[in-house]
């Protein structure tokens, strides 16, 4: 049987493809034995079967597609019994599956085929009418997806159509439909991927083609502020949930052709659109094939969030530390691209992942180069700053208090000694409490209805602070200690590299309960050693900083003025690493700032163009003649 | 397969940590913290040592009044000896890597103080930085010692000692030059008299004890204490008030000095040292309505100052080569740029034979800054034309 043959051809190439990518069943894929097929497939599905039941997604069918081939004669018999009464198959596994079902000329055949594979979806209109007399025609669409007035009056045109040869597709994409993206399909994959993705198809009798119509309705949100990474200075505009948005609004900032936009889909059944963005010229072109590479790999049933393929496209599997970065500000995704980094979108979720990311990415925000660069670079050591302490504070109470009380001034230890007095604990299930509590506050405020927001924080400020003081549980410096460590991990403007930090405060605690000070060293030296070791895409995870590179670190250290910094980050190899213009620097630093039109020399022209345009100009860079003198003077 | 090896590692790791036992962990509410030691002389050369330890219920906002330490004292044959009596009366354990202060009684210090250093320098906790300070009478008195605005009383002497003017000698100073045989060390001496607004027991700096080898021998008191600071070269600025020919009273402030000690070996091993003596100095409080604007009377003060300066040098220098200690390193100077004379002729008998017979030359020389020409006493009376 047609059915039979596909499901045998299906099966075996899931198996690969799982074996490829997991490291977990590096058992051989068992050819041709059929009898251990169930417990691999169960290993395979075992991860999806968890995201299903963790999103609680009605829609999704309740068993995975290969749990059919445990008991391949029910469906082998269920399919035999549909599929003499239609063109194709109407149980699948993905869609993709019906690349072979071909549009069929008789109408009547796709519209019982259609409204077979479309059983109990209420939300599908197939909506049979008469175009040219006699001439039947079937339009399908989702409701709710499609800009239901301009497919009105695409219809409108086409029932009051009135030619010659009316049943020719071709004829009437040129001269009748009135919608820009039109094109024609001749299967059922890519005629039910339009649909579902919001376009409308026609199907006209003796055709075997379809027309896909792309009039996709309005966004579902607008383009609001982003709110993880609210800036003062600078664009307020975020990502929203429309991939097609997202792209433009990268597109209005990065106005070349060389900015491509690879187009993928994954995800089996949720087909999520994904766009891979990077501007040709600068980014380093090994880096473009081996993330397509990493993505195509990917073979799951959903794709939501562009988390999901964070852990299957980092670097190292089990670090803490996140490989990627999450950007919700087009400024910031424009920005990285422009020093040849790449943007993956998904669909759905205003969260665009930037590819490859270096520790110091997290600690860096868009606004440093919106600022004045004195103030930056205060911001910037204050973060490092913080970022230190909200690491190695906890513990290092805990160690100088129980190990090495003579570090502590005398008199700040007497204050210490006697708010401890009356406490039952040791120092460190001291912190340890209050760590914890502080935790669960921040995880409850986040989930917290906003309205009742106010309330939390009076119950965790006055209740857990001044009260376990009061009573005499927890001791007032403990509480200074955590507030400390907790403002401290807010600094990080990124939320995700936080999130890393906020986790290993725990284990340097033990290890400072343990070992005193001796430990806290141990643990910090551990922690660099796997921050070394760790690459994202192949670029070494604390460049510019470990693997050193004089320009670079200056750049990360303190915000150098934007004329001053004329070279990309050399760390990721990017294509063109002259970024500004050479002469203008040398001007600037000749004069001592930008001085009128008196001063003209040969620089001035290129100078005034330049400041115009300081960060969207950039675009016009790569192919700009790039003067071989200026790099050689770079 | 590649990650076994790792994992074996970090568990291995991991459970050597439950091995440790946590060493050196001591919770702060089963600690003591030593702040302030004082030693005296026992009978049957014994030590009585006194801790001051603080009683941290007492301390804090929720304190419920007296006095926030405690001094622990007992006798025995050696600090440590004590500290081992301590540790079975006290139910913390007693650390001294707190302690700042160290106080010896004067009859302890005319015994002999040398053997008390064995334990200074070789327990780690102690501080080596910690000052040394010399009590009139028993050290625990001055411990006991009442301090109108400070809490503790180790912290009262520590500010007092460390405050302007007063050469501060540490633990470390103090051995090192009790190691040399150039010089011999001064150590603050304070005690405690009674004053008539708070009674008695009240902590005062007295002056610096001499000491002749390791043994206490003398005080250097008033304006030696003062004469004792330009010779040894720590000249922090201080003020300083005396009469002018006219009776008339004015108090200058030393805003920086300098001293150049020079020795020079005369016939016969004898040593003379040309001692001078610079200084800047400020009028802050002038009682005698002087015009310092002229240029005459600017001079006579400064006069008079240097004339001052070089008072409290010789009266410095008599005491110490009264009593044969070489309180301010003239013996290390000579070493230095006499080695060889000092080696074979003068080092042996030098406290009592070389620096008895040396002679002083001192010259001093003062400049006068501010002398007030805008800050003049307000008050003065406007001169009449004549």
């Amino acid at each position: 049987m047609n059915e039979g043959m596909r499901l045998t051809h299906h099966a075996p190439s899931h198996l690969a493809r799982g074996t490829a990518r997991g490291a977990k069943s590096a058992i051989p894929p068992p050819a041709g034995k059929r009898i251990r097929l169930p417990a691999l497939f169960s290993t395979c599905t075992y991860f999806f079967r968890r995201v299903q039941k963790l999103k609680g997604d009605a829609e999704r069918p309740t068993r995975p597609p290969e749990y059919r081939q445990v008991n391949p004669m029910k469906s082998k018999a269920k399919a035999k019994a549909k599929a003499s009464s239609s063109i194709g198959p109407t149980t699948y596994s993905v869609l993709k599956d019906l690349k072979e079902v071909h549009i069929s000329r008789k109408l009547e055949d796709n519209e019982s085929y259609l409204r077979e594979l479309f059983t109990d979806c209420s939300d599908v209109v197939i909506r049979p009418f008469e175009s040219d007399p006699g001439l039947r025609a079937l339009a399908v669409m989702v409701d709710g997806l499609v800009n239901s007035t301009l497919v009105q009056r695409s219809l409108e045109m086409l029932m009051t159509y009135w030619q010659d040869e009316p049943n020719r597709v071709e004829e009437l994409v040129e001269r009748v439909i009135p919608a820009s993206q039109v094109h024609l399909v001749d299967n059922y994959e890519d005629m039910l991927d339009g649909v579902l993705s919001g376009d409308t198809a026609l199907m006209l009798e003796g055709n075997e083609q379809a027309i896909l119509i792309e009039l996709r309705g309005p966004n579902l949100r607008s383009i609001a502020k982003p709110a993880t990474e609210e800036i003062v200075r600078g664009p307020q505009e975020g990502f929203i949930e429309g991939i097609r948005i997202n792209t433009s609004l990268v597109r209005r900032r990065i106005k070349t052709p060389n900015l491509k936009m690879k187009p993928l889909k994954l995800g089996r059944q949720t087909r999520t659109n994904v766009a891979v963005a990077y501007v040709e010229g600068i980014v380093d072109p090994a880096l473009v094939p081996e993330v397509m590479a990493r993505l195509e790999r990917i073979d799951v049933d959903a794709i939501f969030e562009t988390g999901q393929l964070e852990e299957y496209i980092q670097d190292s599997a089990y670090s803490p530390f996140p490989q990627v970065q999450i950007s919700e500000r087009p400024d910031a995704v424009a920005a990285a691209l422009m020093n040849g980094r790449i943007a993956i979108f998904v669909d759905g979720t205003p969260m665009v992942m930037v590819v490859p990311t270096v520790f110091i990415n997290f600690m860096l925000t868009v606004e440093d180069h919106y600022e004045r660069f004195q103030f930056t670079t205060f911001l910037r050591w204050l973060r490092y700053t913080f970022l230190i302490l909200s690491l190695f504070v906890p513990s290092l109470f805990v160690a100088t208090t129980t190990f090495h009380p003579e570090m502590i001034p005398t008199s700040i230890l007497l204050s210490i000694t006697a708010a401890r007095e009356q406490i039952p604990f040791p120092a460190v299930i001291e912190v340890l409490i209050m760590e914890v509590i502080f935790e669960a506050l921040r995880e409850a405020g986040i989930r917290l209805p906003k309205q009742i927001g106010s309330a939390l924080s009076i119950l965790g400020a006055l209740i857990v602070g001044q009260a376990a003081v009061e009573a005499g549980i927890v001791s007032a410096p403990v509480v200074i200690v955590v507030s400390i460590t907790g403002i401290a991990s807010f600094t990080v403007p990124q939320y995700n590299g936080a999130v890393a930090l906020r986790l290993l405060r725990f284990p340097l605690l033990l290890l400072s309960s343990l070992f005193g000070m001796y430990g806290i060293l141990l643990g910090a030296m551990l922690l660099i050693g796997h921050m070394a070791s760790l690459r994202s895409f192949g670029i070494p995870y604390l460049s510019p900083l470990a693997p050193a590179s004089a320009g670079d670190v200056q750049m990360t250290l303190i915000r150098l003025p934007h004329w001053l910094s004329t070279q990309r980050p050399s760390y990721l190899h990017p294509q063109d690493e002259v970024r500004r213009s050479v002469q203008v620097k040398n001007d600037i630093e000749r004069q001592g700032g930008s001085v009128g039109q008196d001063s003209q020399d040969s620089g001035d022209r290129e100078s005034s163009g330049n400041q115009q345009d300081s960060r969207a100009g950039e675009a016009n860079k790569p192919e700009k003649r790039s003067e071989p003198s200026d790099e050689k003077k770079a | 397969m590649k990650r076994k090896p790792s994992l074996v590692l970090l568990a291995l790791a991991l459970l050597s940590s439950a091995l440790t036992g946590c060493w050196d962990r001591n919770e702060l509410n089963d600690m003591a913290f030593i702040l302030a030691t004082g030693i005296d002389a026992a009978p049957n050369n014994r030590v009585k040592v006194s801790l001051e330890i603080p009683i941290p219920a007492k301390l804090g906002k929720k304190a419920s009044g007296g006095s926030p330490f405690v001094i622990v004292s007992s006798e025995g044959a050696t600090i440590r000896d004590i500290y081992q009596l301590n540790n079975t009366r006290m139910s913390r354990k007693v650390t001294s890597a707190h302690r700042r202060v160290v106080i010896i009684g004067e009859e302890m210090a005319k015994r002999g103080i040398r053997p008390l250093f064995d334990n200074f320098a070789r327990v780690p906790e102690n501080r080596l930085n910690g000052i040394l300070v010399i009590a009139k009478g028993q050290a625990s008195d001055l411990l006991k010692g009442k301090t109108p605005v400070d809490q503790f009383s180790w912290e009262a002497l520590r500010e007092i000692i460390r405050g302007r003017g007063r050469t501060v000698n540490n633990v470390k100073n103090i051995a090192q030059a009790l190691s040399l045989p150039g010089i011999d060390p001064v150590v603050v001496y304070m005690g405690t008299v009674e004053t008539k607004d708070n009674g008695p027991g009240q902590i005062k700096l007295l002056g610096y004890a001499q000491f002749k080898d390791d043994k206490m021998v003398g005080v250097y008191e008033g304006n030696e204490m003062l004469g004792i600071h330009w010779l040894v070269g720590q000249i922090t600025p201080h003020e300083m008030t005396f009469a002018l020919p006219s009776g008339q009273m004015m108090t200058v402030y030393v805003l920086e000095g300098a001293t150049r000690i020079e020795p020079t070996l005369l016939p016969g091993n004898r040593v003379k040292f040309n001692i001078q003596a610079r200084a800047t100095c400020n009028v802050v409080e002038d009682f005698g309505e002087l015009d310092l604007n002229d240029l005459n009377n600017a001079r006579m003060v400064s006069q008079e100052i240097e004339k001052q300066i070089k008072k409290h040098i010789e009266q410095s220098v008599e005491r110490m080569q009264q009593a044969g200690t070489d309180s301010v390193a003239l013996g290390s100077r000579v070493n230095r740029k006499y080695p060889r004379a000092w080696r074979e002729k003068l080092v042996q008998d030098w406290r009592d034979k070389g620096l008895k017979e040396a002679e002083f030359q001192i010259q001093t020389e003062v400049m006068l800054i501010h002398t007030g020409l805008i800050s003049d006493n307000a008050a003065k009376e406007e001169q009449r034309k004549p």
